[in-house]
């Protein structure tokens, strides 16, 4: 019996009194009548007083069982009050408590399953059946109450009655690992009286992998489905972000992805709440299918934008889990576009690199474009005001840079700012291995870049130099293969290779792919004919990093005067300077984050104390409501040469937060809801995941549902009783038609 | 007797008044102690001559007719219809169930007649007035009580004394909790020294009536005159109106809750099978058979089975 209704046990002693109260006051109380010809009232009626009094009987019984069987309906009366103890002498149990995003769902009974789960936590922990008890508390990370077993039953309730469900992942191999913690002093020959009872609705993404290495041998281990059976039903969004370059005067879209988990179709109402503005949108979701929704943003104003993206209402199925219902996204938008162009080129000298990148680079069609020029030379020491507020640096025609050159560049890309640098010379090549080195393990480009034959190689590496000119015998080379499912050759689409059939390019480097693997196909954007790499793109530090491969002046080729060069370097840019850190929806409730702060929030903290710089900063939610209250888990903030960075082991629940320096906001992250991970409510059979356990370990696997293990909790339980005590009411009316009273 | 002279209230003098004409008398010859107007089956010295037969050794000789042995020279003697009184039993059945239908505030049968009067009153105020019928005739009546068994009997009589004897017995008849008449009719079968006549006042509510009968049929084996009087009351004849009630048996036969409108016609016919079946049994035994409904004065009861007796005769 569960002892949270004990209440309706005294109920049910009521009850089973009031039946029999209400019968001694019903029952028919004539006027006494002695009449001598009794006997033929008898022989008349067809009664006699055997059957009054069995009537009576008769009916009383059938009334006190409906009444009966109704208080215990409400009860949820379990057969199972009194389990049996564990076998094999001391007894452990160990109980490991799903409190992952999907336990949050609803089942048939409008009941979550953490609270079914939890009920019959409470009650494994306190029936009596083991003398010791753990309990686990899974999602992200595992969290044991104790470490190991405990008599300490009491406390264990206490935690049972503040547990919560995280909006988070399970991380089976952390809770079983948390298991096997527990367990880790119990003797060998004990093992036998321990137990393990995985309480969880064994979502299909969570268990699918999991692996019960870990669990100790010997122990017995019963898995209890907390969900009752049947397929649940739910409508998420799997994300959220903006799409495109967020700059003040330019319209941006935010797209927006519907997940449908059901096997039926519905309709979604999706609304964008962003920037005080709101959007609506009606979509229809196919079984187990996705949608896109698009909403165009138009005149941001610029800053840190952040919104929500919701589904407000689903029609045609049940929504079982609304905690994905709700996405956050955030943006930053740009008041201009502020590039850096570093080249020797004189700003006056025409048809140079430096010239044609410079309007190509300026030929936006609605962003404000602010470049400035700057010499190499004002890469070394410490990156000046211009460099850190640049959303993109440009090295066009820059000669050898000096390692400290190369260095200021690798720390511009570790704060987050994006290079373009055209290789053109052998001596680019030399940069970008300068480059390379200065960042470390940071940078790490698919190919290594090489003086053509005829080049002069002024610094080579030992790598030979590549064989032909990739091209035709004038030097021309062509661009053979491009990927035009990404930037910048997206744009052109279908049209990509008779645009490029007219285009004749020389110059450039020859390179050689360090490895094939899909990181580097994905990084290499083009190549040549030659099987150099035309446009190279890859991650470094906390920016991008695209090498050019191309001459870009106006003595060799046609590329500065040929129709992609505008659109291609405008596409390469919006790449390049794009702020994916909002929208890369990574950050996780409960996993570890870290978050680099932008260099222009940053730079003057360098030249601060640390301690006293990170003091400052701290993180509120969308709300304004802030983060952390000093405990372990909380953010942090370390500030480095680098600039400061957010160092969050645990993220939060899913919310737009801000990071605030000295009161203004100095960067915008958001922490994305679970989605699909928990938002499939799919799930694996005990049976299957039974099996695999004893087909991977020596341990004994029972598994049961939550109608064995909660029949206090059982709807079906409460049916039979109700339909019992229906059962009953009509068998009395029938009883008193028969007796004719 | 004066009627007005009655010392029990049983005997009522309009009642009796009523009665003063008529004369109860049996219908076959009789066996009685004292000459009376009712023939008697022993012939002897009597009042009314028969006839002659011849004289055979042994006869009395004062019966001897010397007239007719002078004419005739052959002894004949006289013979006569001697002349006795009527010996009357009056049984009454004193269970239980001839309680039924008393009234607060009915203390005669003039006062609310009939369905007032339980049937035991009404048993009382009709035994009394044949009482009264009997001995004013110069007959003899007996009494007898019985319920479960005999419980009160006194031998015929024909003084006033006699008869004030009687109704003193009946005014002070206590109720018997069951009816078993067939024990006490047998009792009382081997306390008659004399045959007669057998008035049995009932409502054979009896739980055995088969036994009763063969009882009964003791006395017509001894040549007794044996007149039933089948008591009923208006509220067995019908159901109490309502829908509620708890019957119950007055002689502990049990109860039960039942809806009078429900069953009541099942009840008459049930009421009636055990009338038609007594009266079957009465008149296959021998018996005359009198229905008697409580409803109907008794004074009247009485004079219509009398003249109907008279009529048969």
């Amino acid at each position: 019996m569960n002892p949270l209704h004990l209440w309706a046990l005294g109920a049910a002693g009521v009850g089973l009194a009031l039946p029999i109260a209400i019968h001694l006051m019903t029952r028919p109380r004539g006027t006494r009548f002695a009449l001598p010809t009794y006997q033929f009232l008898i022989a008349a009626a067809g009664i006699s007083a055997r059957h009054n009094r069995m009537r009576s009987i008769l009916i009383l019984t059938a009334r006190a069982l409906a009444l009966l069987l109704l208080a215990l309906g409400f009860a949820r009366f379990s057969e199972r009050t009194r389990a049996e103890p564990l076998a094999g002498g001391t007894t452990r149990r160990v109980i490991v408590l799903d409190c992952s995003m999907s336990m949050n769902a609803h089942s048939g009974g409008n009941l979550r399953v953490f609270d079914q789960a939890r009920t019959v936590a409470q009650r494994l922990v306190s029936d009596g059946t083991a003398q010791e008890a753990e309990l686990i508390l899974a999602a992200q990370t595992a969290r044991p109450i104790f470490g190991q077993t405990s008599a300490n039953v009491n406390a264990l309730q206490e935690e049972l009655g503040r547990a919560s469900v995280q909006p988070q992942i399970l991380d089976t191999g952390a809770a079983l690992a948390a298991v096997a913690q527990s367990l880790k002093k119990v003797p060998e020959g004990d093992r036998p009286g321990c137990e393990v009872v995985i309480l969880s609705d064994f979502q299909r993404t969570s268990w699918v992998q999991a692996s019960f290495t870990a669990l100790p041998k010997g122990v017995r281990v019963k898995l209890v489905n907390a969900r009752e059976a049947g397929a649940l039903a739910n409508v998420g969004v799997a994300s959220a972000q903006i799409s495109g370059v967020a700059e003040a005067g330019a319209a941006c879209v935010a797209l927006a992805e519907i997940v449908n988990f059901s096997a039926s179709a519905c309709d979604a109402e999706v609304e964008l709440a962003f920037d005080d503005h709101s959007w609506t949108r009606r979509v229809r979701l196919g079984a187990a299918a996705r949608a896109n929704v698009a909403f165009e943003l138009t005149s941001l104003a610029p800053g840190w934008r952040y919104g929500f993206v919701r589904v407000r209402s689903v029609e045609g199925i049940r929504d079982a889990l609304t905690e994905d219902n709700s996405f956050p996204l955030s943006v930053y938008v740009r008041p201009a576009r502020r590039i850096v162009l570093i080249s020797v080129e004189r700003p006056t000298e025409v048809g140079g690199p430096a010239y044609f990148l410079s309007r190509a680079l300026a030929a936006s069609p609605d962003a404000n474009v602010d470049i400035k020029r700057i010499q190499p030379g004002q890469l070394d020491g410490e990156p000046d005001g211009e460099l850190l507020k640049a959303d993109l640096v440009v090295l066009a025609n820059c000669r050898k840079l000096s390692d400290g050159q190369a260095s200021g560049v690798a720390r511009l890309l570790a704060r987050g700012t994006s290079i373009l640098l055209i290789a053109n010379t052998a001596l680019d090549a030399d940069n970008l291995r300068a480059i390379e080195t200065a960042s470390g393990a940071a940078l790490r480009l698919p190919v290594e870049f090489v003086p053509l034959r005829n080049q002069a190689a002024t610094s080579h590496t030992g790598l030979s130099a590549l064989t032909g000119r990739g091209g035709g015998d004038n030097g021309e080379r062509f661009l053979v293969s491009a990927d035009t499912q990404r930037r910048p050759f997206k744009i052109f689409g279908e049209a990509l290779p008779q645009l490029t059939r007219t285009l004749r390019l020389s110059g450039g480097l020859g390179s050689a792919l360090r490895e094939q693997n899909d990181a580097a196909n994905q990084s290499i954007r083009a190549k040549y004919a030659d099987g150099a790499a035309a446009l190279v793109v890859v991650r470094a530090g906390a920016g991008r990093l695209a090498a050019l491969n191309m001459n870009v002046s106006g003595e060799s080729g046609t590329l500065a005067a040929h129709p992609i060069f505008v659109p291609m370097i405008q596409e390469l840019t919006q790449e390049l300077i794009e702020d994916d850190s909002a929208n890369r929806a990574a950050n996780k409730p409960g996993r570890p984050m870290s978050l680099l702060l932008p260099a222009s929030a940053a730079a003057n903290e360098a030249e601060e104390d640390a301690a006293k710089s990170a003091a400052r900063w701290r993180v509120v939610r969308a709300d304004g409501s802030p983060v952390g209250t000093g405990a372990a888990g909380d953010p942090v903030f370390k500030a480095d040469t680098n600039g400061v960075t957010l160092l969050w082991p645990e993220c939060g629940a899913p919310d737009v937060y801000r990071v605030e320096r000295s009161g203004s906001t100095a960067g915008v992250f958001v922490v994305a809801p679970p989605v699909p991970e928990e938002s499939d409510l799919a799930a694996l059979e005990t049976d299957v995941l039974k099996r695999r356990i004893e087909e991977t370990q020596a341990v004994s696997v029972s598994s049961s549902s939550l109608d064995d293990e909660m029949a206090d909790t059982n709807k079906e339980h409460f049916e039979i009783f109700f339909l019992g005590a229906l059962v009953c009411l009509f068998l009395e009316m029938a009883m008193l038609k028969a007796f004719r009273s | 007797m004066d009627p007005k002279g009655a010392p029990s209230r049983f005997l009522e003098p309009a009642a009796l008044q009523e009665l003063n004409n008529l004369r109860f008398a049996g219908k076959r010859i009789v066996e009685g102690s004292f000459a009376g107007k009712h023939r008697s089956r022993m012939r002897g010295s009597s009042v009314e001559f028969a006839g002659f037969r011849e004289y055979s050794p042994g006869d009395d000789l004062r019966r001897l007719d010397w007239k007719v042995l002078a004419r005739t020279k052959r002894p004949y003697v006289r013979t006569y219809d001697e002349e006795t009184n009527l010996s009357c039993l009056l049984v009454v059945d004193t269970s239980a169930s001839m309680d039924f239908g008393a009234r607060r505030g009915a203390k005669t049968a003039a006062d609310k007649r009939g369905a007032s009067l339980s049937k035991l009153d009404y048993c009382r105020f009709l035994v009394a007035a044949l009482a009264y019928l009997i001995v004013e005739n110069r007959d003899q009546a007996g009494l007898a009580l019985m319920g479960e068994k005999l419980d009160t009997w006194c031998e015929p009589g024909s003084t006033q004394q006699h008869l004030d004897k009687l109704l003193n017995i009946m005014q002070r008849a206590k109720i018997s909790p069951r009816t078993r008449l067939a024990e006490g009719l047998a009792t009382l079968f081997t306390l008659c020294r004399r045959r007669g006549v057998l008035v049995l006042v009932s409502d054979f509510l009896d739980s055995d009536v088969d036994e009763m009968f063969k009882a009964i049929r003791l006395f017509r084996h001894r040549r007794f005159e044996v007149i039933l009087f089948h008591l009923a009351h208006p509220g067995e004849l019908e159901l109490p109106e309502g829908r509620s009630f708890k019957f119950f048996d007055p002689e502990g036969g049990g109860e039960t809750d039942a809806d009078p409108q429900q069953v009541q016609a099942e009840y008459q016919k049930a009421f009636e099978a055990h009338q038609t079946r007594v009266r079957n049994m009465a008149i296959g035994a021998g018996c005359e058979y009198q229905f008697i409904h409580t409803a109907t004065p008794y004074p009247e009861a009485i004079r219509a089975y009398l003249r109907m007796r008279e009529a048969s005769a």
